[in-house]
């Protein structure tokens, strides 16, 4: 695709994006400027991130086991044993955990908010 | 054992489960509120319940972009939160943060670090809630000033341009319309003031949150509840990158995180609706205070009254967040009650 196509729409280039993407008014320009907001936004925070990581002094090691001698079967006995076999997939797994829990109970509570009767739409901003 | 007492085998001590999902709740009310992130809650209080301190960082960032994702979500339905605003606000406050720990690792080579820091904290913190709260007083006394029936009164009511306006005005290109805040400006200006608010919180080692907030409505000019929204959605991000760093470098203890993130996330939601209820400057006034009290514990940290300094910071979590609760049970039933009156 060529650079216009991936200037950010600030304002400048509305016509010529609108003129390269199918159904622009009716929701394709909505969907470009997401998806362009996402993957600003993932760039900078793996690209700063790394950097970051990159540019820190180096930590002494100091490792951690978790004792799982005595745990029981369960949820807790496969968290503390996917830490003490592997960090990455352990770092991983703590992102998407904590995510989708959010996510789950948030909008649980949200619905439960909305079955109440208060209207959750779009407030006014004055102070 | 307590029923309610668990075994957590990652930082190997024993936890209350109540305990866990209290602080959760506790913050998740603040964090929805104010639009931050609250470590400057739970990392002392997870340590005061024996947690070690990187896994209490840990496991509060954990549980910070859990949480962050549904109030960003819910204040993004409210029409709360400026993507543009936020993106630009994390790119400048990434590359200050990492210039802040550099800052700070000099300092420490000089051997100036521990001196100079929190005392900087200390009076920067008190600047802050001072201001908020001096703002706040100054927009009471016009309200009351305008809603006054006299004539003189009203004409009195100053309408003067505000410090943020002024560098909206400074025009170096490119300039961006950012559509939730309401506000043109050039691009330079969030990049500029979160580059100055990342170097601050990253010296001052505070989340940022607390910071950047204020700079979002004093510098940028939002409004109060825009800059909550915006806030949060970088409180998201960064939330959701300490998640998986502290995990990679195993000091995220997942269980706990676990347990508190199940009250952070109701309370986040409860937070977040409130603000529906309380007008922007009353939200300025609860922060001021917010801002005082953490003031006041890291003053006593400096005294040497560490433990006092946590149970300040805990109590006074557990009465902001009831504080907000009972606003939100106030505006819900005003609001049913007012809808049942319509329909009836």
């Amino acid at each position: 695709m060529s650079q216009e196509f991936w200037m950010l729409d600030f304002g400048y280039n509305a016509r010529l994006l609108q003129s390269k993407i199918p159904n622009y008014d009716k929701g394709g320009r909505k969907i470009l400027k997401n998806f362009h907001m996402l993957v600003v936004t993932v760039s900078w925070w793996v690209f700063t991130g790394t950097a970051w990581a990159a540019g820190a002094a180096p930590v002494s090691k100091l490792i951690n086991v978790a004792d799982t001698r005595f745990m029981e079967p369960g949820v807790s006995k496969w968290i503390a044993d996917l830490y003490n076999a592997n960090l990455w997939l352990y770092g991983i797994t703590v992102v998407v955990v904590m995510a989708v829990i959010g996510l789950v109970i948030g909008l649980s509570f949200d619905k439960l908010l909305a079955a109440t009767g208060i209207d959750l739409g779009k407030l006014d901003h004055s102070e | 054992m307590g029923i309610f007492d668990i075994y957590l085998p990652i930082t190997g001590i024993h936890a209350n489960v109540l305990l866990l999902i209290l602080i959760g709740v506790t913050v998740g009310v603040c964090g929805g509120f104010f639009g931050i992130g609250g470590a400057w809650i739970v990392t002392p209080a997870l340590n005061i319940f024996g947690f070690p301190m990187p896994y209490a960082i840990g496991t509060d960032l954990a549980h910070m972009g859990g949480k962050s994702i549904v109030s960003t979500i819910r204040h993004g339905k409210f029409g709360n939160v400026d993507v543009r605003l936020a993106v630009s606000m994390i790119v400048g406050t990434t590359i200050g943060m990492e210039l802040g720990a550099r800052l700070v690792m000099y300092l420490e080579r000089i051997g100036l670090v521990e001196s100079v820091i929190r005392k900087i904290y200390i009076v920067f913190l008190f600047l802050i809630g001072s201001y908020v709260l001096y703002d706040y007083i100054s927009h009471a006394r016009t309200r009351k000033k305008a809603a006054n029936p006299g004539a003189e009164a009203a004409a009195d009511v100053p309408q003067g341009e505000t410090f943020a306006m002024k560098l909206q005005r400074i025009n170096i290109p490119p300039m961006i319309h950012f559509k939730s805040a309401g506000i043109t400006c050039s691009v330079w200006l969030p990049l500029l003031v979160a580059f100055a608010t990342g170097i601050v919180a990253s010296v001052l080692g505070v989340g940022g949150g607390l910071i950047r907030m204020p700079a979002l409505i004093y510098f940028i000019g939002c409004k109060t509840l825009v800059a909550v929204g915006t806030d949060l959605f970088e409180i998201m991000v960064t939330g959701a990158y300490g998640a998986l760093t502290y995990g990679i470098k195993g000091r995220v203890d997942l269980i706990a995180a676990m347990w508190m993130l199940l009250g952070a996330a109701v309370g986040a939601q409860a937070g977040t609706v409130a603000v529906k209820y309380v007008r922007g400057y009353s939200i300025r006034l609860l922060f001021a205070a917010t801002i005082f009290i953490a003031d006041a514990s890291v003053l006593m940290k400096q005294l040497k009254m560490e433990k006092a300094s946590s149970i300040l910071i805990v109590s006074a979590g557990i009465i902001i967040s009831s504080v907000i609760l009972f606003l939100l049970i106030k505006g819900i039933v005003g609001e049913v009650g007012a809808r049942r009156d319509k329909s009836g």
